[in-house]
């Protein structure tokens, strides 16, 4: 798993990589809680993302609705062909309300 | 009535509405997810932003009116429910209360520091707003209301038919009355929602049966005067279909016709959107669904088959995100629940992870997967309440659990074994489809979540209709109050661990709260609603001069009942004792005027708590019990202040810190009670605490160093606790900071005393202290027992009465020691001669004296007296400021004769000079003793 992180005036944009699974899913929650303190708007790129498993899921969700609570912006873009499968296993797509556009 | 007098009704009415926004808000605190609090918070602000509209207070209308746009939000769905949020919405209420009170005290020259912060609160109203969604125009609406607010403060309802024909020439006018129209339409759609929603819960409520039909009523009568012609015919289509129904029926009305009423009402509203934005011209899509509604209310009446049928068509309203319902669920609303099985040919498979399934090396969404290849997932919902925060989250830890509608031919075994892999990882439930109903309750009542928030996912996935729900959970309740043993019998379900037996029944408890507490707030609400139609407001003073003329009458009446005792004539006794009763029972009508529950009193404090807890950084629950306790308006007022002081003190001091709680294996959280009862005559009072209870060695060192005790005086652990009430004692420094007690408790003790009340406390080392306050009823009137002495006249309180005895065995021996012994008990007496100092009679030993036997909390003591009169109302008379501090002597009365009797204050007789006496008594063994110590 990588992430790079791009900034452009207060927000943020994290390119996503490889497998959010288990073995990484302390990492990218850091990742996230810290960018959810440091910017304003986050958007998580996520069409280089190879496999998402429950961790990865979990951590999705804790950020999106620690982003809710603290009223900031935070969007998937580019879901990949597995991420947008488990968001519409588990009936999430409406949670996270973004737009679905696969990357291919 | 002037605008200002307008203003301050509404000041008035404002306070329960915003009493109701803190309730829900704090309710919201514990159970963000209660769709019910969010309803009413946002009609409390909706209703402040009306009623402040209509009497011209600008400032609070757009206010409030930005505050029901963020609640909107919350309601739709768009945002949720934080601890900041309910901390920020209470900063706004108490904003508004803050604004109230300015337009009352100051209503020409606004604080500019208020607008200041106004300014701030309403930016991260914006803030809110803005998040995610674009932000509606709220202002348009907003300064159109101030419009008319400022130019119409007559009420709404003013517009008359004559004015309307006047405006219809003038543009500007015509635009006014539009507004107003509006603005009457909102209120009456309100009403008319109360009523449907009353119906819901009683279909047979004629109140709000009638209601509703007044609405539809007014609706079509004042669309006419601004011709408004498709709601004209729309709600006279209603409101005939609904008379028809009424008429054809002459009972209640099914569940799928008032379903159909719902979406009438959202129809109605969605009318008023489009009359609010666009004028009264509707396009035929909507007036198309309005006689499509009508038709299928007309068929779903008389016939009942059709009237389902109807309701199986999917209607675009029942869908709409305005509406104020749950979605109506898709399957027509089962009538019919003998059978009481649910409405549903699916699996319904609930499953929670356990925290470490992760590590385990399970992966939920494979289980997912694999069932979605078995069979069909018909609807399914992930649950994550348990997840903690982002920061605290463990990433590595399962929070996750699903809810899901499965459709599949396989049996339950098949079923069962498709989670052979994750069994032993999650708690799993499945239920067959047509489960009986009071399976589906147990298993919410099991499952972690809010029983709310999954009764909705049930509905909203068309497992159980609303209906069917409601009914269950009631019908388990009932069950329950009647066999309680069975909450412990039942078995676990399947695949669960049977360790999980024992929390199941801890869980069940919970829930049971939980449900009881919901129907409990529902009784309320219906209670509060129809108490409000039948209460009339008074003006104070004009009660306080009715009270002081019955005082007077109550006096006359003695008068009257001294002279019949000279005039010896039969009718004229027989009418003055019917008079005489006639004379009580208004007296005890008049006082119960004045009689208020305490409750709004202890609501109160929920607030308070909620505030020095987060201050403090302690979890701390107030439970409140006894609210229904009546207590005379006066003494409510008074009782407020002294109440916060132990409430408080019993936070900071009483309850540890968490880290020694849980040294103590107490629960975390502490717990602070308020309670209330009647108890003979009087009022009683409890503040406790399950904290660490005093520590009497710090309160006898102190005092010892205070010099209120001797260094060897032997006092009993009662007398030491009540020690922390004295003065000197409680600003005594070491005290405060080693025993963590008694700072201003002599205040507390002084004001109750000024009302003629007493404090006691007990305290448990370890396990909690609790604080009594025993306070009379009312100040005004009271049921006395009049005595002489020597020839002066007495009243003593009757409920403190609790015997008379003849004074005739071994007088000498009795009044030497200042004991009597009464059937083997001891009783200290007080000669009320000696007391007050009279000369002895001539031949006193030969003089019958009697004894009354007084009690105050579990002392007794007698009183010595020459002459019993009997029972006399007593209107009590203040003393006037020499004698106000007179020890012993409470007030004063006028007698029937004129002359006036003094009223003794039977626990500070007691207390202060039986008790010293007592105390003399065991110092000196023997020899003589002083009764009085004037």
């Amino acid at each position: 798993m990588q992430i790079d992180i791009e900034k452009q005036n207060g927000a943020c944009i994290l390119h996503l990589s490889g497998d959010l699974v288990l073995g990484h899913a302390r990492e990218f929650k850091q990742t996230l809680a810290d960018a959810l303190q440091g910017c304003r708007e986050i958007e998580i790129n996520l069409s280089q993302v190879s496999d998402l498993d429950t961790a990865g899921l979990q951590v999705l969700i804790a950020a999106k609705r620690e982003a809710r609570a603290r009223n900031k912006k935070l969007a998937l873009v580019e879901h990949s062909q597995v991420i947008a499968d488990v968001l519409e296993t588990v009936h999430l797509v409406g949670f996270f309300g973004d737009p679905l556009v696969l990357s291919g | 009535m002037s605008i200002q007098q307008l203003r301050q009704l509404f000041a008035m009415e404002s306070q329960d509405t915003l009493q109701q926004m803190e309730d829900a808000l704090l309710h919201l605190e514990t159970n963000p997810g209660d769709r019910e609090a969010v309803n009413v918070l946002f009609r409390t602000a909706h209703t402040i932003k009306g009623s402040a509209g209509v009497v011209g207070l600008e400032e609070i209308s757009s206010f409030t009116h930005a505050m029901e746009n963020v609640l909107e939000k919350v309601r739709g769905g768009q945002m949720a429910v934080t601890p900041e949020f309910v901390q920020f919405m209470l900063g706004c209420r108490d904003h508004v209360e803050k604004m109230l009170e300015e337009a009352i005290e100051h209503p020409d020259s606004p604080d500019p520091e208020l607008t200041e912060i106004r300014q701030g609160l309403i930016a991260q109203l914006q803030t809110y707003l803005s998040r995610n969604t674009p932000a509606p125009p709220p202002s348009a609406e907003s300064a159109s209301e101030q419009e008319i607010a400022s130019a119409a403060p007559s009420p709404a309802g003013n517009a008359e038919p004559e004015s309307a024909r006047e405006t219809r020439t003038q543009e500007e006018k015509n635009a006014r009355l539009r507004q107003i129209f509006i603005q009457e339409m909102r209120d009456t759609l309100e009403q008319q929602q109360q009523a449907l929603e009353t119906l819901e819960h009683d279909p047979e409520e004629h109140s709000a049966l009638e209601s509703l039909f007044r609405c539809f009523h007014t609706l079509r009568g004042s669309a006419g005067l601004v011709g408004f012609q498709a709601l004209v015919e729309f709600s006279h289509g209603m409101e005939n279909n609904l008379l028809d129904c009424q008429r054809k029926t002459e009972r209640a009305l099914s569940g799928n016709f008032l379903r159909l009423m719902r979406e009438g009402h959202v129809h109605l509203k969605k009318l008023l959107e489009v009359f609010s934005n666009h004028g009264p011209e509707v396009g035929d899509p909507l007036r198309e669904q309005g006689r499509e509604l009508l038709q299928q209310l007309a068929s779903s009446c008389p016939d009942r088959q059709a009237a389902e049928k109807s309701g199986e068509q999917p209607s675009a309203q029942a869908n709409d995100k305005d509406s104020e319902h749950i979605p109506a669920p898709e399957k027509p609303p089962v009538t019919v629940l003998n059978e009481s099985l649910s409405s549903d040919d699916n699996w319904h498979i609930s499953i929670r992870f356990h925290r470490d399934a992760l590590r385990q090396g399970v992966d939920p969404l494979a289980s997912l997967r694999y069932l979605a290849g078995a069979g069909r997932i018909v609807s399914l919902h992930t649950l994550f309440d348990p997840m903690p925060p982002i920061e605290e989250m463990d990433a590595e830890s399962c929070y996750l659990g699903f809810e899901l509608e499965y459709e599949s031919e396989a049996n339950k075994e098949d079923i069962e074994n498709m989670f052979e892999l994750v069994r032993e990882h999650c708690r799993l439930h499945i239920l067959p489809p047509h489960s009986q109903l009071s399976r589906y309750i147990r298993l919410i009542q099991e499952l972690p979540e809010d029983t709310l928030r999954l009764g909705e996912i049930l509905i909203e996935s068309g497992t159980l209709t609303e209906r069917e729900l409601q009914e269950g959970l009631n019908l388990q309740l009932s069950r329950r109050q009647r066999q309680d043993e069975e909450n412990r019998e039942f078995c676990p379900l399947d695949g669960e661990e049977p360790r999980i037996g024992q929390i199941l029944v801890n869980t069940g408890v919970v829930q049971e709260e939980v449900v009881e507490a919901a129907l409990r707030k529902q009784r309320l609400m219906q209670d509060s609603k129809s108490h409000l139609q039948r209460t009339i407001q008074v003006d104070a003073d004009k009660l306080d001069q009715l009270i002081n003329l019955v005082g007077e009458l109550v006096i006359a009446n003695a008068g009257i009942n001294l002279l019949m005792q000279e005039v010896n004539n039969d009718r004229l006794k027989e009418s003055v004792s019917t008079m005489s009763r006639l004379v009580e029972d208004i007296r005890n009508s008049t006082l119960r005027m004045r009689m208020v529950h305490i409750g709004g009193t202890f609501t109160r404090f929920r607030r308070l708590v909620h505030d020095i807890s987060h201050d403090l950084g302690k979890k701390i629950e107030l439970q409140i019990s006894g609210s229904d306790t009546e207590l005379d308006k006066s003494m409510v007022e008074k009782i407020n202040d002294p109440l916060m002081h132990l409430v408080r003190n019993a936070i900071d001091h009483g309850i540890e810190s968490e880290e020694e709680r849980r040294a103590r294996g107490k629960s975390l959280a502490g717990t602070v009670y308020l309670n209330a009862y009647h108890d003979s005559g009087g009022i009683v009072i409890e503040v406790s605490d399950d904290g660490a209870g005093l520590d009497r060695e710090r309160i006898r060192q102190a005092a010892i160093e205070k010099g209120i005790l001797k260094p060897d005086q032997d006092v009993s652990e009662q007398e030491l606790d009540n020690l922390i009430f004295e003065p000197a004692l409680s600003t005594a420094r070491e005290v405060t900071q080693l025993s963590g007690r008694g700072v201003g408790l002599d205040v507390v003790k002084r004001n109750i005393g000024a009302l003629n009340g007493a404090v006691d406390i007990k305290t448990v080392p370890g396990e909690g202290t609790t604080v009594q306050i025993f306070m009379p009823l009312t100040l005004a009137i009271i049921d006395g027992f009049l005595l002489t002495v020597g020839g002066s006249s007495f009243v003593i309180p009757l409920d403190r009465v609790v015997e008379c005895v003849e004074f005739n065995s071994d007088k000498s021996h009795a009044m030497q020691t200042g004991y009597l012994n009464l059937r083997g008990k001891v009783l200290p007496l007080l000669s009320l001669r000696q007391l007050f100092r009279m000369k002895p009679d001539q031949d006193q030993e030969q003089t019958r004296e009697n004894i009354v036997v007084v009690h105050y909390g579990n002392q007794e003591a007698g009183l010595v007296v020459d002459e019993l009169q009997g029972e006399f109302q007593a209107v009590i008379k203040p003393l006037g400021k020499v004698f106000e501090r007179l020890p012993g002597v409470s007030g004063a009365t006028i007698l029937g004769n004129g002359s006036v009797a003094l009223i003794l204050d039977v626990p500070a007789l007691v207390k202060k000079y039986a008790l010293q006496d007592m105390k003399k008594q065991q110092r000196k063994t023997a020899g003589k003793t002083e009764m009085i110590p004037a």
